[in-house]
């Protein structure tokens, strides 16, 4: 995924970097996992093992990268998902979690049982056990990852269960969506010595002779694949009837997609396909949807004289028509956001139940002028020729930030920056390469611009973290400047208004273990958020992923719950639901 | 001659010089600096500031919180000893990543820029000695197609039906892995299916222009009074094509050649992208990407240094070809 950033690879790449340097909060991207047992998805049930091999691409050049996430700028993730197992996946058809490497978790007030599977081990043939685990969880506390931000010590009960005690109690979604994002990869044979280390050295260890737990292993990897051929010590081992995986890699999204079209490749693990290209692909090439959880939105920096006022926020949001940005920008796989509240679109109706449609709308599918129009002078603002400006006589001018390279984002943008300047705003689109995109921010060198709204993956279908990321922000450090303390906004029950301060408030979710308790307060957090607007939560999107499913590649169908987990080409063999017909 | 081969050879030093100072100077002035990004990243990582401050200065050999003066001391002081710091985000250090890539890439543009000399010569004095024919008209036209096609068009285009397609040759990489002894047929074989796309997008449409460099000079000398008098002294055609129009025609061409190799290098960060080829431009187009400054000025230098060091062959060796420039304190070939 990145570099030829179309899609949102740089993110990605980004996001997990940053979740696992334990800055986003929580849990991790995608969850991905496996249940307990011997498959309730496609399953292969067969013991024939054919030797075919599936191509997978990529575009993390092998000899660059490497197995160990601590070391996460030359990571592979892509690679290191196949040879690895995780805790629990996330699956995103059913919103539960299946448990992969963990055959059991609970938790009671602030004791979290881990217990790993008995049958779970190395490739090697070794049990994976609590030593493993207590290492990794040792490696994670050097390295500040997030799971110890609300944990306080561990303790290992046996060779397959240890304990977690967490600093107070929490709410058990948050403590899941951060314990499902680990992956047992930490053996340690290979990390122990780390422990005692300073975090440097962890950090910047290159593994490139990795022992996994999954249903691959490393074979080879050279400037131009990984080579992962079955391992025979894997729990679904049965699962798997084809001997290569391959993992190809191609520098751009262009290559891939001849691949795909072509017949060269047989998948793509993440991949954004304009939809003129879908439709040259043969019918066998299959397109896995998967919510992504993330998305276009638009960030302030709220120290600005103009777009600090929440009412230019309000009217902004009245005069954007999100279904227009995503027309342009690509209806085949994104979606608007129905309400304007920081929670992911999919997941709306279901956190704010019968509230739903108390939320203000901001018009999905319309440009709202005359509620802008009053919005902006209720601001103080006054049109003069068209152009609206200040008191003093100042148009509102900006140039709004956004991304080179990430062509559907460049739409969009383009998109919003004609309805405001038609609207009366004199905005000049400014993009930048995408590590200075960030930067800016960081720096609160801005006025406005284009940010994803939602931090991605599996855990913002909890609206903690996107509730979080738009207030906190830690993707930016801040830099958008968000004030700490009290707001007014309209009551959330009754007339009048209400005070609160909603960064606390969203911080209070992380601690509240009771359901409905959660439930008030994230509607209480949203319908601020609905209000205030700390960010523009205004399209999200599918991922595209890619498979062969022909005569010698059988892919469960359309409907199958297996499809809908992170990601099809790392989950979908363990499941045996991506199997080798013999032909 | 000692004169003007000291003074070549100081400008030689001199350009790299001003290269290596502009390059530093330049990535000074990029917005929020080089490592900001990297300073960000590695804080969020949980390593002390001071860790992280110690990371950057053996990242680039400088110390961010000396003064310029002094980083620049430091800097070239190590560029003097091939230390060109390490690569950000490979942590390597940028002259093994250089090492590893630009034998590739001087082999493709090395090849690709014979091939269209030796095409573009072909054909151009083919053209000329029979100006006006049925050849030369059908050849200027396909030249000027040529010519008009930009390479990275090509490239796709060639990737498209012979290697996606028909599948006659790889679709990325540099050889095939599979081969382990490096000094086999096999291998050997490998090297150039490889390098075979890569090479015929990089020389097709030059080689046009190349042909049509080539008519134009074989004509104008075919106009010269010594041909006229070659051909009164009753010698034969191919003794006057080679020996007269032909040496005399190419002359010009000779430290365009030199110079060619020098900035088709440049061009090969679109073309290895293209074909996934693991050389030096893909290199720099993954650094420009990921603002990988060291490794970006890595490959800045190797690339200007080949130039200049064409520049130079060039000059020093067009003399030995011309006889009418070799004593000429004057006579550089640009």
């Amino acid at each position: 995924m990145a570099p030829n950033a179309e899609d949102y690879a740089d993110a990605v790449d980004r996001r997990r970097f940053l979740e696992l340097a334990g800055v986003t909060g929580a849990a991790a991207l995608a969850g991905c996992g496996g249940d307990g047992g011997g498959g309730d998805g496609g399953g292969s049930g067969s013991d024939q093992v054919y030797d075919v091999g599936f191509k997978n691409s990529g575009q993390d050049n092998p000899n660059d990268t490497h197995f160990n996430s601590a070391n996460s700028q030359t990571y592979s993730w892509n690679a290191g998902r196949m040879i690895h197992e995780r805790y629990a996946a996330w699956n995103f058809k059913e919103s539960e979690f299946e448990l992969a490497a963990l055959e059991d978790w609970s938790i009671d007030g602030t004791t979290v049982t881990m217990t790993i599977r008995d049958d779970l081990t190395w490739e090697d043939g070794s049990d994976v056990t609590t030593e493993d685990m207590e290492v990794q969880w040792r490696i994670l506390e050097k390295i500040g990852s997030t799971v110890w931000d609300f944990t306080d010590s561990i303790n290992v009960v046996n060779e397959k269960t240890m304990e977690a005690t967490l600093s107070q109690e929490s709410n058990p979604n948050i403590i899941k969506f951060a314990i499902a994002s680990l992956f047992m990869r930490y053996p340690a044979t290979e990390f122990e010595r780390f422990v005692d280390q300073p975090a440097s050295e962890v950090q910047s260890f290159k593994w490139n002779d990795p022992i996994g737990n999954g249903p691959w292993k490393l074979d080879a990897k050279n400037a131009q694949e990984f080579n992962f051929t079955r391992s025979e010590s894997y729990y679904n081992a049965q699962n798997v009837n084809f001997q290569t995986m391959r993992v190809l890699y191609r520098t751009s999204n262009t290559a891939i997609q001849q691949g795909l079209a072509s017949g060269e490749l047989h998948g793509s693990t993440s991949l954004f396909v304009p939809p003129g290209t879908v439709e040259t692909f043969p019918d066998e090439i299959e397109e896995v949807n998967i919510p992504a959880k993330w998305g276009y939105g638009m960030v302030f920096n709220h120290d600005d004289s103009i777009f600090g006022q929440r009412e230019v926020r309000q009217a902004i949001a009245h005069v954007i028509n999100r279904e227009e940005m995503v027309a342009n920008g690509g209806p085949r796989t994104k979606f608007p956001s129905e309400k304007l509240c920081g929670i992911a679109p999919k997941d709306q109706e279901a956190w704010l139940g019968d509230r739903f449609s108390d939320f203000e709308g901001y018009g999905v599918g319309a440009s709202q002028t005359d509620q802008a129009a009053d919005l902006m002078e209720e601001a103080g603002f006054s049109k003069n020729g068209g152009t609206w400006e200040d008191g003093d006589g100042n148009a509102v001018t900006a140039d709004y930030l956004s991304p080179a390279g990430w062509t559907d984002f460049t739409t969009m943008t383009n998109t919003i920056v004609d309805q405001l300047n038609s609207f009366g705003f004199d905005l000049s689109v400014s993009t930048v390469p995408p590590n200075n995109w960030t930067t800016r921010f960081s720096n609160s060198n801005f006025q406005l611009g284009a940010m994803y709204w939602l931090p991605g993956g599996a855990r913002s279908s909890f609206p903690y973290f996107p509730l979080r990321h738009q207030l906190v922000a830690t993707a930016i450090n801040g830099g958008h400047n968000w004030p700490e303390g009290e707001r007014t906004v309209p009551a959330y029950e009754g007339s009048g208004t209400m005070t609160l301060n909603p960064t606390e408030l969203v911080r209070s979710i992380s601690t509240t273990p009771s359901e409905s308790e959660t439930t008030e307060k994230v509607r209480r957090a949203a319908w601020h958020n609905n209000h205030d607007l700390p960010m523009l939560s205004l399209v999200s999107k599918f991922e595209q992923s890619w498979l062969t499913d022909n005569d010698t590649w059988d892919v469960v169908d359309e409907d199958h719950k297996d499809r809908q987990v992170k990601w099809p080409q790392h989950w979908l063999p363990r499941k045996g639901s991506l199997t080798a017909t013999g032909n | 001659m000692l004169n003007y081969l000291t003074k070549r050879t100081a400008r030689v030093f001199v350009t790299i010089w001003a290269v290596a100072t502009l390059s530093f100077g330049l990535i000074r002035l990029l917005p929020g600096g080089p490592f900001t990004q990297l300073r960000i990243q590695l804080l969020r990582q949980g390593l002390p500031a001071e860790q992280v401050e110690e990371r950057i200065r053996n990242l680039q050999n400088i110390r961010p919180d000396a003064p310029l003066w002094q980083q620049y001391l430091d800097y070239m002081g190590a560029l003097v000893q091939g230390n060109l710091g390490v690569s950000i985000r490979l942590d390597e250090p940028v002259v093994e990543v250089v090492a590893n890539a630009a034998p590739w890439t001087i082999f493709v543009v090395t090849v690709s820029t014979i091939l269209v000399f030796a095409i573009g010569i072909s054909i151009g004095a083919l053209q000329a000695y029979w100006e006006g024919s049925r050849f030369d008209k059908f050849f200027t036209g396909l030249s000027m197609g040529a010519l008009s096609v930009p390479f990275y068009v090509l490239a796709v285009i060639l990737l498209f039906i012979f290697a996606y397609n028909l599948g006659w040759f790889p679709t990325s990489g540099r050889y095939d892995h599979s081969i382990e002894n490096v000094w086999s047929l096999a291998y050997l074989v490998s090297v150039l299916r490889h390098a075979a796309l890569p090479i015929a997008a990089y020389s097709l449409g030059a080689a046009g222009g190349q042909a049509l460099a080539m008519r134009g000079n074989s004509i104008q000398v075919l106009g010269e009074d010594y041909v006229e008098v070659a051909r009164l002294r009753g010698l034969s055609d191919s003794r006057i094509a080679t020996r007269y129009v032909g040496r005399n025609a190419i002359l010009p061409m000779y430290t365009g050649f030199l110079l060619l190799l020098g900035f088709r290098l440049g061009g090969t960060i679109i073309l290895e992208q293209i074909f996934t080829y693991q050389g030096l431009g893909l290199r720099l187009f993954q650094a420009l990407n990921q603002n990988d400054y060291p490794l970006m000025m890595g490959t800045f230098l190797v690339i200007t240094v080949v130039l200049v060091l064409g520049v130079y062959v060039a000059d020093l060796t067009y003399s030995r070809i011309d006889p009418r420039i070799s004593q000429g304190d004057e006579g550089e070939a640009y």
